[in-house]
């Protein structure tokens, strides 16, 4: 009795038994090449960014790259455009990233509703997401000069006889309305890959809830409040996550729009850094800017990843 | 009977078809042997560019049919880093256009072609031009690095239609005020801009800038620009303060197109050939394409020299086409081939069919005097202006064309904004400038 009674302590499996170690090693070979890959294209450049922001290396003195330690950050320190543009960035990310999601979510919606033709307007819906960005960056360009089709819209709907607006306004040199006007741009160019995030959760969304919800006599707000929202929560934490470090790094438009002016007041960091590369040749100073720009995007994905993996328990 | 099997047939077929074959092999094969590949690269990417350089190489190959030539474009906005980048990683071009001689010897990516061409070649060529063909190398001695083809001198141009309705009168030389009063007096608010000026993008917005500066007396070194050693800059002071307050006043009078701040060459020439301004002050980039543009709007187009200031006539920036070799050409080996290439288009003949097939200025003197330059009412504002030219960057000034670049036009944006008096910008501009030569190895004197 008391041997049946007494319970055995079960053998211990050795933590790598051959057949776990089998099956890792078979998963780790599948992975092999796209590590390769992402070695060469992303952590050697990354590497070498490092270990160049603590070199004294200028396009115009080649063969003579020196160490000079934290030289190249001390003298960002000491930058004004530093802390100027650090902030600008963070407005030309979060605004449009905010403006995106908003929009994103508006079309998501409607796009996850019966309607007509909406294979047609989920076609559609992708342009922005697929027209090239220099293009995009042009056709604002045009958009938005003094004589635009933005300042005659404004001037037939009556704003300029309202005295609200000059009847030629430069939208994109005026630098109360230039980082706007690119983040509008942005914001038109980028929100389809909301949307397209968005609806694939939508749809993944049981239907139950809903019908459950509205049994319990739930509004359409509390529905999407305790329901949607809740539901969606990891795949807009990651698509903002994206979305902050694709808009952080990005130029294109900046580039080609304002090229960081009128007076510094669209210049963001990553404007900054190619600035000081490709205009001054001084590739040290501005592979400083990147590790910065690296150093704070991994800020934000650490915060992010730990918000995700509180909105998943 | 013995008969061939089909198998035979084909065999023998093949066998002879190879002899046949094998001498003609050979020919071709050698005759590949002795054609020479070279990569010209460019960055100009105006309409009749393309036709300009097929006329040049089309006679070319008839007398050197040895040499065959890979026309590359680079945008002209991505040039300058790009060649730089290609010069760090060894992968630089046989030859073509040098844009911007001091920063490109500096960084070892040209070739110097001293006592490599016959000093003839540049006889017709005004010396003015010639010197900016010179750099200081390496070895820090001064080189003549490329061989000038045409000429980017500047001019006003102007829409004579505009500015008969307004009663102006072309001139053969005005002040820098009357050209502010004229600007002043095109301007219908809102729909009319009497000029248009980029305070952006490379090149074109810092060269008309310091024009400006120039012709109120201001200059960056007080010595002579082609001295090999640095010399104190002299940037910073009341001439160039009151050139920067004349300039930037056209915007801030309401005079020139509202968006200048952001509009880079692109804008302003649309600006110009859309009617919005009716005067632009550019370089003859694209002047057969503007007349025809107008021609089309139903204006008349023509030009007028750039004006005096107090300081004497306003000078034109010196650019314009200089062919050099670049690196790449070392490794190849086909040094000799590529020099025939420049010194026939910077020839009298490789100048005369490229410049008459795109509209631009030739380099020699004696085709400036051709009817087709001379007898011409447009190119007469642009050929006079020529003998106001003078070098405004001093060659030891490594890297200065670029941080010019990338310093002057914020900083004249904070001036257009009322954000930076003139005088603040004289001197910021001067400082950045001393700061970013340090960073790239020149120590400049005090």
């Amino acid at each position: 009795m008391s041997a049946t009674m007494t319970a055995r302590a079960p053998a211990r499996r050795p933590m790598l038994d051959r057949r776990t170690l089998k099956r890792w090693m078979a998963g780790y070979l599948f992975l092999l090449p796209a590590m390769i890959c992402l070695a060469v294209v992303s952590f050697v450049p990354m590497f070498q960014g490092i270990v160049t922001s603590f070199e004294n290396f200028s396009l115009f003195r080649p063969g003579q790259r020196g160490f000079v330690g934290l030289d190249q950050y001390r003298y960002l320190a000491e930058d004004p455009l530093l802390a100027r543009t650090f902030w600008q960035s963070w407005y030309f990310a979060l605004g449009s990233v905010a403006l995106q999601a908003i929009l994103g979510m508006a079309s998501a919606l409607l796009l996850n509703q019966n309607i007509w033709f909406r294979g047609f307007f989920r076609g559609l819906v992708l342009i922005p997401w697929v027209v090239p960005g220099a293009l995009a960056a042009m056709m604002f360009g045009l958009l938005f000069t003094s004589t635009g089709l933005v300042n005659t819209l404004l001037a037939d709907l009556g704003l300029v006889d309202l005295g609200l607006i000059n009847a030629a306004h430069p939208w994109l040199s005026d630098p109360r309305t230039s980082m706007p006007t690119i983040i509008m741009a942005n914001t038109w160019k980028g929100f389809p890959f909301f949307t397209v995030m968005f609806l694939a959760a939508l749809q993944s969304i049981p239907k139950d809830y809903y019908e459950a919800a509205m049994i319990d006599g739930a509004s359409n707000w509390q529905s999407f409040r305790h329901i949607t929202l809740p539901s969606m929560a990891p795949t807009i934490l990651i698509t903002t996550l994206l979305g902050t470090i694709w808009t952080f790094n990005s130029i294109d438009l900046i580039y080609i729009l304002t090229s960081g002016g009128p007076y510094y007041s669209t210049m963001t960091l990553a404007m900054f850094s190619y600035n000081q590369g490709f205009g001054r040749g001084n590739i040290g100073y501005a592979s400083a800017i990147g590790v910065v720009i690296l150093a704070l995007m991994a800020i934000i994905t650490i915060v992010y990843l730990a918000a995700y993996r509180r909105v998943e328990r | 009977m013995t008969g061939f099997s089909r198998r035979e047939v084909v065999k023998g077929l093949g066998l002879a078809t190879g002899a046949a074959l094998l001498p003609g092999l050979g020919s071709l094969s050698a005759r590949a042997a002795e054609t020479v590949k070279l990569v010209n690269v460019e960055h100009d990417t105006r309409p009749l560019d393309n036709a300009a350089y097929k006329a040049v190489y089309d006679a070319f190959r008839t007398k050197h049919p040895g040499i065959e030539i890979e026309f590359q474009l680079i945008p002209w906005e991505q040039a300058r880093p790009k060649l730089l980048t290609m010069a760090q990683g060894d992968g630089l071009p046989d030859m073509g256009r040098v844009a911007w001689v001091a920063d490109l010897a500096a960084a070892n990516a040209i070739v110097p072609l001293d006592g490599k061409i016959e000093p003839s070649l540049l006889d017709t060529v005004d010396p003015l031009l010639v010197q900016q063909a010179y750099g200081v190398g390496n070895d820090g001695a001064r080189h003549l690095y490329a061989l000038p083809w045409f000429v980017g001198t500047q001019s006003i141009l102007v829409n004579k239609t505009l500015l008969d309705k307004a009663g102006i009168t072309l001139k053969d030389s005005w002040t820098t005020d009357e050209f502010a009063a004229a600007a002043k007096a095109l301007t219908v608010p809102g729909k009319q801009w009497g000029v248009t000026l980029d305070g952006a993008g490379i090149g074109d917005p810092v060269q008309i800038f310091l024009s400006a500066i120039y012709g109120y007396g201001g200059k960056w070194v007080a010595g002579d620009p082609q001295s090999v050693t640095p010399e104190p800059i002299v940037f910073d002071s009341p001439e160039t303060a009151a050139g920067i307050e004349w300039y930037t006043n056209l915007y801030l009078d309401g005079s020139a197109v509202p968006s200048a701040p952001t509009d880079t060459y692109k804008e302003r020439d649309a600006n110009f050939q859309s009617g919005k301004a009716a005067m632009a002050w550019q370089g003859p980039w694209s002047l057969l394409e503007t007349r025809e543009n107008f021609k089309q709007g139903g204006w008349e187009l023509a030009s007028m020299p750039l004006p005096t200031g107090p300081g004497g006539s306003v000078p034109p920036s010196l650019g314009g086409g200089m062919a050099g070799l670049f690196r790449g050409v070392l490794k190849d080996g086909h040094e000799a081939e590529a020099l025939e290439w420049i010194k026939f288009l910077s020839s009298e003949e490789g100048q005369r069919l490229y410049c008459k097939t795109n509209g631009m200025i030739p380099a020699s003197r004696t085709l400036q005097a051709d009817p087709f330059w001379a007898d011409d009412p447009l190119y007469k504002g642009y050929i006079g202006t020529m003998k106001n030219m003078r070098q405004m960057l001093p060659i030891w000034a490594t890297g200065l064309e670029g941080l010019l670049d990338d310093v002057v036009p914020p900083l004249m944006q904070g001036v257009f904004l009322r954000q930076l008096t003139p005088a603040d910008a004289a001197k910021e501009i001067q400082a950045q400038v001393i700061r970013g030569l340090q960073q790239n190895g020149v120590r400049v004197p005090s």
